[in-house]
């Protein structure tokens, strides 16, 4: 458009030149010529015909102009018309679709949702019913001790047990204090059947001599003829009895003899019940002291264990709470979904009532109806730009329930 | 012998050492040594350096010892045990009668 008014100013310009020369022609030739009148007239016409000239031009340049711009504006029309009927056709084509995924989202978002509630809600009571049974072997493993106090199973069972070997440690010591009294008092007895033995010794002697004085008395009792009669008679009763003296000293030295046998006998078994080894005791010792310090470790690292056990189901509860709060995203999502749903759904109204006036009405009409609609929609949604603005659930005000 | 006692210090202390296993077969001799002829006021000790062993017998011929000298807890000392023979006398409470040493 510039450069078509630059090239009429150029022509414009060249033709008033052109005049300008005429007339300076016309002037000459007139003054040659002697014709001031001829000369005048030439240039009169020559101006008039430029003017009108540069009128006609520059119409017919108007003309071009306005067709031009006329030409523009139909096309212009054709072209939003298509491109309105375009955008009916495609958003026709795609909001329900779309539509129909939001809904999808919401469906698969729900029964997501109540799964995982389902699965935490498990998890909890599974984790509760953990830390029961942790407190119930607690339980099991105490006891109360002699001073009713709460002890471990394990320590009262090993004081007892140490209990019961201090009494037999006590017995056996006991049982060979007795034992060896009584092999004293059965050396005593042995010294004194040695004794006897001398005394018996002792007795035999005198049976012996009583024997041989007796003998020398029957034979002074023979030498002394009738008058030894009677002495000789005691005499022989005399050595008869010494005779059963001595056999009766033999039956008791018999008899004692066999007392030391039985003497012998009974030290054999008092040795034996005196002299017990030690040996059991000094194990029984070591095993019940190893045994204490083993279960003092076990006692220990129990209750470490069940520290760290119900630390961690506290952990369990807390991560647990913390994942239920965070399902409340569900209700955000929903709420997100729902809004775009229905402003899918205003915008097919809005393409639908459009639509029909497509190709009917003229694009002023149909312009100011989509500005219509565009504007009650934007009426209808003052808050959806900020509804659930929200982005994570920490942000969001969610209630837990 | 197997058990030798000595009188040391003056006739103040009567030393009765055993030698080898400290058992039944010591019966008689370890009476002997401590039935001996002594005061009241002798200090008693029984010096184990040369026993290998003991058993209960043992424990049973040092009490009666006890009793016949008519001695206090604490009075009479065992001296020179080893690690065996001392643990033997700590779980049966020996050191509460004996000072052992």
């Amino acid at each position: 458009m510039i450069k078509d008014n630059v090239a009429i100013r150029n022509i414009i310009n060249q033709f008033w030149l052109a005049c300008i020369i005429t007339l300076v022609v016309a002037v000459v030739a007139s003054f040659l010529m002697g014709d001031v009148l001829i000369g005048l007239t030439i240039v009169l016409a020559s101006v008039v015909w430029g003017i009108v000239a540069t009128r006609w031009i520059k119409k017919s340049q108007q003309n071009v102009k306005e067709e031009f711009e006329t030409n523009l504006h139909t096309g212009i029309n054709t072209l939003t018309v298509e491109c309105l009927e375009n955008m009916a056709i495609s958003s026709s084509n795609e909001l329900p679709p779309l539509v129909e995924s939001m809904n999808q989202i919401q469906a698969v978002i729900s029964d997501a949702s109540t799964k995982l509630h389902q699965s935490f809600n498990g998890l909890t009571e599974n984790s509760s019913l953990q830390s029961e049974i942790t407190l119930e072997i607690i339980e099991q493993l105490h006891t109360k001790d002699e001073n009713d106090k709460e002890a471990l199973v394990f320590d009262k069972f090993s004081s007892e047990t140490s209990n019961v070997l201090s009494d037999y440690v006590d017995l056996t010591v006991n049982v060979s204090d007795k034992g060896i009294e009584a092999a004293n008092k059965v050396q005593d007895m042995n010294e004194q059947m040695d004794v006897m033995f001398g005394l018996l010794e002792q007795v035999k002697f005198i049976a012996d001599q009583t024997g041989l004085l007796a003998l020398n008395a029957s034979i002074e009792a023979a030498r002394a003829g009738e008058l030894g009669r009677g002495f000789a008679v005691v005499a022989d009763e005399v050595r008869s009895l010494a005779d059963k003296s001595s056999v009766l000293n033999d039956q008791i030295h018999k008899n004692v003899c066999l007392s030391k046998e039985m003497l012998s006998e009974t030290n054999e078994l008092v040795s034996q019940i005196a002299s017990l080894e030690m040996n059991q005791a000094l194990e029984a010792k070591d095993n019940l002291d190893s045994m204490i310090t083993d279960l003092d470790k076990v006692s220990c690292s129990v209750a470490k264990s069940l520290d760290v056990s119900s630390g961690i189901s506290k952990s369990i509860q807390s991560d647990v709470a913390n994942a239920v709060m965070a399902l409340q995203y569900e209700d955000m999502v929903s709420q997100l979904v729902v809004h775009v749903r229905s402003w899918l759904e205003d915008l097919g109204h809005g393409v639908n009532s459009v639509q029909p006036l497509l190709g009917k009405s003229d694009i002023g009409f149909i312009l100011e109806k989509i500005n219509t609609v565009l504007q009650q929609q934007i009426a209808h949604q003052p808050a959806s730009r900020s509804a659930v603005a929200a982005t994570s659930v920490d942000q969001g005000d969610v209630e837990l329930f | 012998m197997s058990v030798i006692s000595a009188f040391t210090d003056n006739n103040e202390v009567l030393v009765i050492s055993v030698k080898g296993a400290f058992d039944f077969s010591m019966l008689n001799d370890f009476r002997q040594a401590y039935s001996c002829d002594m005061d009241k006021s002798t200090k008693v000790v029984i010096d184990m350096r040369d026993t290998t062993s003991i058993n209960s017998s043992a424990l049973g011929m040092l009490l009666n010892m006890q009793r016949f000298l008519e001695k206090e807890d604490g009075e009479i000392a065992i001296i020179n045990c080893n690690q065996v023979v001392e643990k033997i006398f700590n779980i049966t409470h020996f050191n509460k009668k004996f000072r052992i040493e």
